[in-house]
């Protein structure tokens, strides 16, 4: 009996509006036509709405003063696409408290081979994290072509694969609240700090790391010294201290560099070994998700 | 006044039905329809696209409800439709499924908002918790994703937990 065929999209659509999420996943997978109708926003703007409300009660109240992600998707409606919001807002969910990443040298890390890693993907975003004047431009401008919105591209092939990462300077901000949205979506965090600086990883521990647990806690961060080229024996910040604040913070590793007197073959490093840490916590975090699925059901 | 006015209905398969008028108001089609015609005796209203089976449920319907309006459903649907209706829904609704899929057509048709959210209520509970497979199946539906495709989706909606 084919009754659906007579059975008009707003009726579906009606009847969808009376069931829960898992059984309107199961209903859009049944054929094109009823993922259509099931994906449209008119039915998912309610459990879009729903979620994030219920996340707000969860939410403590906000710590540092600055607009969470989700209370900024809160105020300002997707308006469409509820769906993948939707999508979007689990997955964040799933994702929390998943930064067991235990330190290892950057040596290491870049003897790892892409293959081992096993993870396809040929595009990453990189967010580099750092206050005005600590280099962080420079350093992009000597990676990277300047995109848009504080963006540079960089093109790499390591072992025949191709790659592409944005970098996204968050130094250059004017608006505290822009950041959250500058880190949102990225595969790893570069958090830097200037050599001969008074505050040096006190400011990461007190800003950058609040921020990356806050909003996206399963992200990587490395910790990477800029201005290496300022650096004296009498600095605080020796290899040493470094590595061991890696560890304590759940940092995957520590680099040095300076845009000033590096040449090509320590960028490319630098970048390589951003690739192969955003792909190395890919595949720690696979397994972790699926633990996660088990437990749920 | 006199006796109650009544209004003849007539379905698809040109059977009549004869309804108390204050009844067939439930319907916003029929009270439209009632408003723009003249005070006939007993005005005739031809119901082309219902058939009389399911014509015949829907003045049930009406019969019984038009004095006690139906209880919102709750949406979306925390256990069993059963567990939210009237004992007299139940009832109402124990027809098979093509029936209930008539009815559902025939109370889009004729704008009676509360039997369409009762029958939708009543195919929402049935879907629900029900494989892709099994809707299928309940439905006769062709699948046309290709195995990819499907993957896809598979994929993407993994993570999808309850609001």
């Amino acid at each position: 009996m084919n009754h659906h065929q007579r059975v008009s999209n707003d009726e579906w659509m009606l009847i969808c509006s009376f069931i829960n999420v898992k059984s309107l996943v199961n209903y859009m997978m049944v054929c094109k036509e009823f993922y259509v109708i099931g994906s449209s926003d008119l039915l998912w703007k309610k459990h879009y709405d729903r979620k994030l409300e219920n996340y707000s009660k969860v939410k403590p109240v906000l710590e540092y003063g600055y607009a969470c992600h989700y209370s900024i998707l809160m105020k300002e409606d997707p308006k469409e696409n509820y769906y993948l919001h939707y999508l979007q807002v689990c997955g964040m969910e799933l994702l929390k408290f998943t930064e067991n990443y235990e330190y290892e040298s950057y040596d290491k890390i870049l003897q790892k081979s892409v293959e081992e890693l096993k993870c396809p993907l040929p595009h990453f975003k990189v967010a580099v994290l750092g206050d005005h004047h600590s280099g962080v431009t420079d350093l992009l401008k000597r990676l990277g072509k300047y995109n848009l919105d504080n963006q540079f591209q960089y093109h790499i092939s390591i072992e025949g694969r191709k790659f592409c990462i944005d970098f996204v300077d968050v130094s250059d901000m004017d608006y505290e609240r822009m950041i959250p949205l500058l880190m949102f979506g990225s595969d790893l965090f570069v958090a830097t700090f200037p050599f001969r600086r008074v505050y040096g990883l006190e400011r990461i521990k007190s800003k950058w790391l609040p921020y990356a647990n806050h909003y996206m806690p399963h992200t990587p961060m490395l910790i990477l010294g800029t201005q290496k080229d300022l650096k004296t024996k009498e600095d605080d910040v020796t290899v040493q201290n470094a590595i061991k604040f890696c560890k304590e913070h759940k940092c995957l590793t520590y680099y040095e560099i300076s845009s000033l007197e590096d040449g090509d073959e320590i960028m490319t490093q630098f970048v390589e070994l951003c690739i192969k840490s955003a792909l190395m916590t890919h595949a720690i975090s696979v397994p972790k998700r699926k633990k996660k699925r088990c437990s749920l059901q | 006044m006199s006796e109650t006015k009544q209004v003849e209905l007539t379905s698809k398969d040109k059977v009549s039905f004869k309804v108390d008028r204050d009844v067939i108001l439930m319907s916003g089609l029929v009270k439209d329809m009632l408003e723009e015609g003249d005070e006939d005796e007993t005005p005739i209203i031809p119901i082309p696209n219902v058939d009389s089976k399911p014509l015949q449920k829907v003045i049930e319907y009406c019969q019984y409800h038009h004095k006690e309006p139906a209880q919102e459903i709750e949406k979306p649907l925390k256990g069993k439709i059963e567990d939210v209706i009237c004992d007299w829904d139940k009832k109402f609704l124990e027809i098979d499924q093509s029936l209930l899929i008539e009815l559902i057509m025939a109370a889009n048709y004729l704008n009676i908002k509360d039997l369409l959210d009762l029958t939708c209520a009543k195919v929402a509970s049935m879907i629900k918790g029900k494989s892709p497979e099994q809707i299928r199946e309940m439905f006769g539906i062709e699948n046309d994703f290709t195995p990819e495709e499907e993957a896809k989706i598979r994929e993407e909606n993994k993570w999808c937990e309850e609001a």
